[in-house]
This record gives C-alpha cells, sequence and structure tokens, in this order.
C-alpha cells in the first residue's frame, strides 16, 4: 500500500501521510479504493496549492513555479521546438533527386527527427492542457484532438491537414491559456514575434524579395506561427504565471 | 460573504459531506469514512477524502487537532459552520422549491 503512498507528492506525504497509512490499516482498500488512491495522487500532483496549509497566507495567491513534472514537459517541449527548427533546416537543404522524371528534393532525411519533434511536442500540448481549468473543456478536447492530429502527421508529414489541426488545436490552447492567465507577457510577445516574422516575410515576398527558402508564402505563416506557438508553450510550462491548476470549476454543489 | 464549496470541482459533493460528518463534533479519517457511509450511502474513497480534507483545510473551513495514537482528527471552524449553514440552507431551498412544483403539477 505504501507503493500507492507514494505516488503523492512529498509535501504531501509529509503533511498527511501518516494519518493516510493509519486510515487503510484500519480499512482494507478493495481494487475501486487503490483506484481512487491513484486518481487523489493525481490530483496532489497537479493541484499542489490544495495540500499547502491553512495558515491566512496560504490563501493568497503565490509566485509559482510549478511542479517538476510540468516543468519537465516544458522543457521537452523547448527542445522539441528547436528540434523541428533543425528538421526544417535538414529538409530545405535535404539532397536533391533526379529520378528521369523530374527534379525533386528529397526531405526523407528529416523524417526521424520530425517524428521526435512533434512526438515532443503532444508532450507539451497535453500538459499544457492538464494545467488548464476543468471549465476548459473546449480547449482541453482541442488539445486532445491535437495530440492525436500531431501523431497521425510525425508518421506522415504529407498530411497537411492533420498538421492544420495540430496547429489550430495548439492555437485553441494558447488562446485559453492567455483568457485564464496561464499566460505571462512574455509568452504573448513570443507569439507575436511570430506573426510578426511572418508577415515581414509574406510582405517581402509581395515586393519581390526573394524567400529565404523554397517554400510558398502561406506554408512560411504556418511554419513561423507554429514555431512561435510551440516556444510559447514551453515559456509557459517553464514559468508559469499563476498557481497551476487554481481549482474554478464551476459545478453546483449536487444534492445529496 | 459566504465561500461555496463549488471551486472544489469534484470534491465539492464530498466536502459537503465531510462538513455534515463533522457537525456532531471531531472525527478522524476512518470515523468521518465510516459516517458518511452510513449517514447518505456514499462511499468516499480514501483519495477522495483526503483531496477534500485538504481543501478544507487549507481554506479554513476544518481544522487538523493534535493526532490520537496516530489518527488525526478534524473540526469544524467557525467558518465551515458558516459555509455549511450556508449549504444546507440553499439545498433547504432547493428542495422546497422542487416540492412546491411537484404539488403544483400533482393530479
Amino acid at each position: 500500500m505504501s507503493r500507492l503512498v507514494a505516488l503523492y507528492p512529498r509535501s504531501w506525504r509529509e503533511r498527511y501521510e501518516d494519518e493516510f497509512l493509519v486510515l487503510l490499516s484500519e480499512r482494507s482498500p478493495d481494487p475501486l479504493d487503490r483506484i481512487d488512491i491513484v486518481r487523489g495522487a493525481i490530483d496532489a500532483r497537479l493541484h499542489p496549492q490544495a495540500h499547502r496549509g491553512s495558515s491566512p497566507e496560504s490563501l493568497e495567491p503565490l509566485p509559482y513555479s510549478g511542479p517538476w513534472s510540468i516543468r519537465r514537459a516544458g522543457l521537452v517541449t523547448l527542445f522539441g521546438g528547436f528540434l523541428w527548427i533543425a528538421t526544417m533546416g535538414i529538409a530545405v537543404n535535404g539532397p536533391i533527386v533526379r529520378d528521369g522524371l523530374q527534379v525533386y528534393r528529397d526531405v526523407g532525411a528529416a523524417r526521424p527527427t520530425f517524428l521526435i519533434s512533434v512526438a515532443l511536442l503532444i508532450v507539451g500540448l497535453w500538459a499544457a492542457a492538464a494545467t488548464l481549468p476543468s471549465t476548459s473543456r473546449f480547449a482541453r478536447t482541442a488539445a486532445f484532438a491535437a495530440g492525436f492530429a500531431g501523431v497521425l502527421w510525425a508518421i506522415a508529414p504529407w498530411m497537411l491537414v492533420v498538421g492544420a489541426v495540430l496547429w489550430l488545436g495548439l492555437a485553441v490552447l494558447a488562446i485559453e491559456a492567455a483568457r485564464t492567465g496561464r499566460w505571462r507577457r512574455s509568452d504573448a510577445a513570443i507569439l507575436v514575434a511570430g506573426i510578426a516574422a511572418a508577415v515581414v516575410v509574406v510582405a517581402a515576398a509581395l515586393v519581390g524579395i526573394k524567400p529565404p527558402v523554397a517554400v510558398s508564402d502561406i506554408q512560411f505563416v504556418a511554419l513561423l506561427m507554429l514555431a512561435s506557438l510551440w516556444f510559447a508553450t514551453a515559456d509557459a510550462l517553464l514559468r508559469p504565471a499563476i498557481p497551476i491548476a487554481d481549482p474554478t470549476d464551476d459545478r453546483p454543489v449536487t444534492p445529496p | 460573504m459566504t465561500p461555496g464549496l463549488s471551486e472544489f470541482g469534484r470534491f465539492a459533493e464530498p466536502s459537503l459531506y465531510i462538513l455534515l460528518s463533522l457537525s456532531d463534533g471531531p472525527k478522524h479519517g476512518y470515523a468521518i469514512m465510516s459516517d458518511v457511509e452510513e449517514s447518505s450511502g456514499v462511499p468516499l474513497g480514501p483519495g477522495t477524502l483526503y483531496g477534500a480534507l485538504a481543501r478544507l483545510e487549507q481554506r479554513g473551513l476544518i481544522e487538523a487537532l493534535p493526532p490520537v495514537e496516530r489518527r488525526r482528527p478534524y473540526r469544524l471552524t467557525g467558518l465551515g459552520v458558516t459555509t455549511l449553514k450556508a449549504q444546507l440552507d440553499g439545498l433547504a431551498g432547493f428542495a422546497r422549491t422542487g416540492l412546491e412544483r411537484l404539488r403544483e403539477v400533482a393530479p
């Protein structure tokens, strides 16, 4: 049983472990109780402020750096973002192939890093969704759907539709994170910088300046915005603006 | 202003049961579980019990007493009593309205 209790964060165990183990020794837990304990441990990790103590100062919002699991997801997302940029570099510099019928650039060399980078983005997507309040159902669903679209896209990068679903899911998540106060100004600044860079590229193309790589303007806008959304999500996970799971669930109390 | 329990999310209903259980005196975890199950028929899992206890304690609705043989009893605070009363008043109004409406539609 102590293995299940070990799933709880250390701060929770310091406060409740002793009495919790006494409770479990008095009432032998059945399988449903074991599931309930695991759910409780997940909740304690997602809502660390809920067991911070009962002193009046603990009721005030505190500067909060987020649990390590969320920050780790931020690091993974950040690394994935850099890997994705490297992937784009590999793709646009791939070998030129002449197969007798046509001449094209082989982007297959970028497939492994593309797959890994999108997988890392999905980790960030789902971690960011977990930090949203439970009332943000639409954004959580969008993040979930975007994750599955990302899996498909990672396997088949030529399926631009699923790539677009991933992009849209990330955008919905970012809007909801900003709306519920999960974003700092720096996150918004990263996104604005990405959009501004995309606008500059398109404007340059319109006035006849050759883009730095041979892709269409629309692709450039989408890719730059995806990159900026990606880095903003990583930043929000690494440096959350407010306590991560400030409970704002507004479901009414069900009459007993 | 009386704080509600709705911000507790899925722990709102168990929290109400716990407040009700503590209304006749301090109890430790196992006694709360037994009392809630006996009075409401709703089994309270250990993870849910301690998720709700942590929230109630953090919000100052209950307070922990010194442990007795490693069992730590909890009791209602003044704020907890006020909150429980407000919740029960709300439920009483809800039940009253429902019963009146049923009387109006009864054949």
